[in-house]
């Protein structure tokens, strides 16, 4: 596997676009809760103290929630570097090199992972900057959320996996993706809640990770409940791993089965 | 004592849809040997190409590489132009050969070598997207070359290339395989093929046609090309001569293949009997784009 990413990373490390959008994510995300922060802080201070976001043990899953909105821009990332290797037809040179069929799709595999575990360091810096900056709370406690980022970052970019191994075009795949992420899964949602059953929105995709790091807007989530207990974030965990096993599996089966 | 076998196909068969590209196609590319794979357009000779090299997968039919069944690792020891040139546009010819050599897992020593054999060492550091047609095929070419692989298998390696190109390529593959290597080329330049293979299989629609060395291929097949003042009057002849099995025109004059048994003085002597006198008659070996012809129509 190292071999694998090191030739990946043999792929991109020269690559403008990598370094452009990694650079967007690495500031979008402390950017982002600086500014949810100014806005907490000067909008009114009452409310600020009594959502203490950015203290420990808040923070970690402040940093998570925010940051999730600038995921989509790794998974873009990801898709560019999916399709372009259609594109380029650069996976056929691959495999006709000497890689299996199996070889490029654990390479593919293994940069997302990579991408997602740089994701939560990030959010977990983010954290760790924002709350020893509040000094307050104790630090050891909800770091659990850590791993519920991770989580979440995984769906979002196990989403961007697949349809970069489908897709041959990047930019229907990304507007698929973007439309998606910031839209049509919301529409969903409102849609499965209130004319189908409450609840049910949580076998979305990219909802079940959302619910698992509600960060503050499990506040209007819990204004808008009608009743009925949330499911668990085991269950949330283990939705989301499922969307992430299949995502995977469909992708490889696209790699190991079909004409490249 | 029995050649051995580099690449052995056996019934080999692809379907996209409706059009049937391969069809039970099994032959054997023997080592050491320049192997043309020769077909019209369409004939299913990259599908082939492809099927072995792992990015299509056959409907049917089985190859092995080396007298081993196939694996991605055999493939490390082919060097391999399919169809197209197919590189990181955003990287230059080095960094491309780099990701090449690295899942070839050859060191980068190479690069040097097979850069300045393809003439591309001055634009080393040029970016793929800036390079002309020609001189992408030139990098695709370099870059199976890493390594000095056992076999070379090429798709239209002329493909874009000026005629210097050509020559240059065509003699970089009749020295190669006078070193030994094994070169498995597919064209539908026939003279290309001509120059260069002791080896050929003729395909058309999927269907391998014929096979074999070039000799055996064109043997027996003596051509006869006559001429005379009266081209019309000579045609008539020739159609009509005993034993015709294909007419054509060739250079102002024509070619003609009769049975076998029939000579050139035969044809001179019922050329004279029928009131025609020839200013130009030769008997020569069936040019393969002949052979070709005949074989496709």
């Amino acid at each position: 596997m190292t071999d694998l990413l090191k030739i990946e990373w043999l792929k991109v490390k020269a690559y403008r676009t990598f370094w452009i959008l990694s650079g967007l994510f690495l500031i979008g995300v402390p950017l982002i809760c600086w500014a949810y922060e100014s806005i907490l802080l000067n909008a009114n201070q009452m409310i600020s103290a009594y959502l203490s976001s950015f203290s420990f043990p808040k923070v970690w899953e402040t940093a998570a929630w925010l940051g999730s909105w600038m995921s989509p821009v790794m998974g873009i990332l990801l898709i560019i570097s999916l399709t372009n290797e259609n594109n380029f037809r650069t996976v056929r040179q691959n495999i006709i090199d000497g890689w299996s069929r199996e070889q490029f799709f654990f390479a593919k595999y293994g940069t997302m992972v990579s991408a997602a575990i740089f994701m939560t360091a990030v959010m977990a810096l983010t954290s760790l900057f924002f709350g020893l900056k509040a000094g307050r709370g104790s630090m050891g406690d909800g770091t659990e959320f850590i791993w519920y980022a991770f989580v979440q970052n995984m769906t979002y970019l196990s989403l961007a996996f697949f349809l970069g191994i489908y897709m041959r075009r990047a930019g229907i795949a990304i507007a698929i993706y973007v439309m998606y992420t910031y839209i049509g899964e919301m529409a969903l949602m409102g849609l499965l809640e209130f004319k189908v059953k409450f609840h049910s929105s949580v076998f979305l995709p990219l909802e079940c990770t959302d619910r698992l790091i509600p960060g503050d807007s499990g506040i209007v989530r819990n204004l808008v409940r009608e009743g009925g207990a949330p499911p668990s974030k085991t269950t949330l965990q283990l939705i989301a791993f499922g969307w992430i096993i299949l995502f995977g599996f469909l992708g490889w089966r696209k790699m190991k089965q079909s004409d490249i | 004592m029995e050649q051995t076998k580099i690449l052995s196909l056996h019934q080999l068969s692809k379907r996209y849809g409706p059009v049937q590209a391969l069809n039970g196609v099994s032959f054997d590319v023997p080592a050491g040997s320049v192997f043309g794979v020769l077909g019209p357009n369409g004939s299913g000779k990259t599908t082939l190409l492809a099927i072995v090299m792992d990015v299509l997968k056959a409907n049917s039919g089985t190859y092995s590489w080396f007298g081993q069944s196939a694996h991605h690792t055999l493939r490390r020891r082919i060097g391999t132009l399919l169809e197209t040139p197919n590189f990181y546009h955003y990287y230059s010819a080095v960094r491309n050969l780099e990701i090449a050599a690295a899942i070839k897992q050859h060191g980068h020593d190479d690069i040097e070598r097979v850069l300045k054999l393809a003439g591309l060492w001055e634009r080393k550091d040029s970016k793929f997207s800036t390079f002309s047609l020609g001189m992408k095929q030139r990098l695709a070419i370099a870059s199976a070359l890493l390594g000095n692989p056992e076999v070379l298998l090429l798709d239209e390696p002329t493909n874009g290339l000026d005629p210097a190109g050509i020559a240059e390529i065509r003699d970089m593959i009749r020295e190669l395989g006078k070193q030994g290597t094994t070169v498995i080329m597919a064209s539908h330049l026939l003279d290309e093929v001509e120059k260069v293979c002791t080896h050929v299989a003729i395909m058309k629609k999927g269907v391998l046609l014929t096979c074999g060395h070039v000799d055996e291929v064109l043997s027996s097949e003596d051509m006869i090309e006559v001429s005379a003042p009266d081209a019309g009057k000579l045609e008539q002849a020739l159609n009509t001569i005993p034993g015709l099995r294909s007419l054509r025109r060739h250079n102002g004059g024509f070619q003609i293949v009769l049975d076998n048994g029939q000579t050139a003085e035969q044809v001179n002597a019922y050329c004279f009997e029928q009131g025609i006198t020839l200013n130009y008659l030769a008997l020569r070996r069936k040019s393969l784009e002949a052979r070709f012809i005949e074989l496709t129509n």
